[in-house]
């Protein structure tokens, strides 16, 4: 395990892309809406075995599980009625169909792997494009329902864990820095502050006018510095060393002890047990395994490991337990 | 003269439209005379003040901030009916046709967002551009001094997809 694991989470490519001669799915009617999910569905076959869900005849819960685990975006849970997603078995690979464009393709991969994600796509890609004619355009290349996606329809995403940078109010900082570079840092759970996890999303904000392999060489750049700043910023945090492992281990106390935890507490405290990690004052055996507890606590997946009619102070005893358990399983505090 | 609405097709009616104090003559198609309607018409709009909230992708909050003041009446799309104003206002269009219609518009605000107006990546399955076709040719002409029959139709439909599609973009 390297610093870099510990920093950054996970990375997201995707591709928009949309059926030549319909209108966009704003401006589609209920029938072609579904002939593009079906012919979705028939062109991704060769690919592998994808899952199907219509948001039509989808649980509230069933949606945000999915939403929670980021398969799918907010927007096609809630404002896409003819919404659906297709989603592999090993959960790498969703695409959407009628959120903002017919066609968003994605693939989530752990840690830092924007080369590994862009070839996976873009071989899924060239699969839908064989059968399903994309609307493209040789100025404005992959033709999308919004402008700032035309060009490659490419967003190249990072999550980064960032803790340090947030703490010492160096943030703003960072993300004007990398807006110079035409990057854009946002709050995967919102704002980033503590209660989320100190957890940010960062993405190329250029999608035209450059080759796919260059924005991904962009991201990779903004990644770099962003990395430096909050090394930086962990070594500053290291000026008061005592308080440092107070919080974490306080930290670590709770999460594994309190009898009851809100999914605020439990973001909050397991971000500070994460970035013991990096001190080193806790062992963790898996950094990917630690992330899916985070994803665990969620109140929807929480909701379905414990049964549909739990109520929410039955929640947080049942997270409470779940993430002791799991934690003492893999990890070990060393100071 | 050309529609000076949608500015691809013939004119073929005159209308009069009313834009803040003053009326102004304009030569529309049949399509787009169709949509036009005279209560709320091709009114002249202000770009930069309608503009900002309810954007999609925060990205956005400016969107209409990326456009000249002087820029000019509404425009509306044959195919999806979405308006300029409805594309300045959220950055969203209805449809591909769109990006033909509001072509100017669409030029100025991706060269203040993107730096570039031009795409350079990845091209669909079975796309040719104009570069393409000088190789076609030479391609065809091999076929041709082979007696490759099937090469020749086969290379004559990508050439005249080429020559249409050259035929509508302009
Ligand atoms: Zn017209
Ligand atoms: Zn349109």
């Amino acid at each position: 395990m390297n610093v870099l694991d510990n920093i950054i989470v996970s990375t997201r490519l995707r591709l928009a892309r949309n059926i030549a001669g319909l209108p966009f799915p704003h401006k589609l009617n209920e029938m072609s809406a579904r002939k593009i999910i079906d012919n979705v569905q028939n062109a991704l076959a060769p690919v592998d075995k994808f899952s199907r869900y219509d948001m039509n005849n989808l649980s509230a819960i069933d949606g945000t599980i999915l939403q929670e685990k980021h398969l799918i975006s907010l927007d096609l849970l809630k404002d896409c009625p003819f919404g659906s997603v297709l989603i592999s078995a090993d959960e790498n690979v969703s695409v959407m169909v009628n959120e903002e464009d017919h066609i968003r393709e994605q693939v989530i991969l752990s840690g830092l792997s924007l080369d590994q994600a862009y070839d996976r796509v873009n071989r899924i890609d060239d699969v839908l494009g064989k059968s399903l004619n994309f609307a493209f355009d040789g100025r404005f290349g992959y033709l999308t329902s919004c402008a700032t996606n035309l060009g490659t329809g490419m967003r190249a995403s990072v999550m980064m864990f960032l803790p340090a940078l947030t703490i010492q109010k160096m943030i703003d900082g960072c993300i004007n820095d990398v807006g110079l570079l035409n990057m854009t840092v946002r709050g995967v759970y919102g704002e980033g502050s503590d209660a989320e996890g100190y957890l940010y999303q960062v993405s190329n904000q250029r999608s035209l006018g450059m080759k796919e392999t260059d924005i991904i060489d962009s991201v990779n750049g903004a990644i770099n510095h962003i990395v430096d700043a909050e090394l930086k910023a962990r070594q500053l945090l290291m000026r008061n060393e005592d308080r440092l492992k107070d919080e974490i281990c306080r930290a670590w106390g709770i999460v594994t002890n309190a009898y009851r935890l809100s999914t605020e507490e439990a973001m909050r405290y397991l971000a500070l047990v994460r970035l013991g990690q990096h001190y080193g004052y806790i062992d963790v055996s898996d950094l990917n395994v630690f992330q899916k507890l985070i994803t665990d606590c969620q109140p929807a997946n929480m909701q379905k490991s414990g049964g549909y009619s739990m109520s929410a102070d039955e929640r947080d005893v049942l997270r409470a337990r779940h993430i002791a358990t799991a934690l003492t399983s893999f990890c070990k505090k060393t100071v | 003269m050309k529609c000076t609405n949608c500015g691809l097709h013939e004119a073929t009616t005159e209308v009069m439209v009313r834009r803040n104090n003053h009326v102004e003559k304009m030569f529309l198609c049949g399509e787009c005379a169709k949509n036009f309607r005279p209560d709320m018409g091709f009114d002249s709009f202000d770009m930069l003040n309608k503009l900002i909230n309810g954007s999609p992708m925060g990205l956005l909050s400016s969107f209409g901030n990326l456009f000249d003041t002087h820029a000019s009446r509404t425009l509306i799309c044959p195919d999806c009916k979405t308006t300029s104003e409805e594309f300045i206002k959220s950055g969203f269009v209805g449809c591909s046709k769109c990006y033909k219609v509001f072509e100017p518009l669409v030029v100025q605000s991706v060269k203040k967002l993107q730096q570039s107006d031009r795409h350079v990546g990845k091209t669909p399955y079975g796309y040719f551009d104009e570069t393409d076709e000088d190789r076609l040719k030479a391609e065809l002409k091999d076929a041709v001094d082979n007696g490759d029959y099937g090469k020749i139709v086969e290379l004559s439909e990508k050439l005249k997809k080429i020559v249409n599609n050259k035929r509508e973009g302009n």
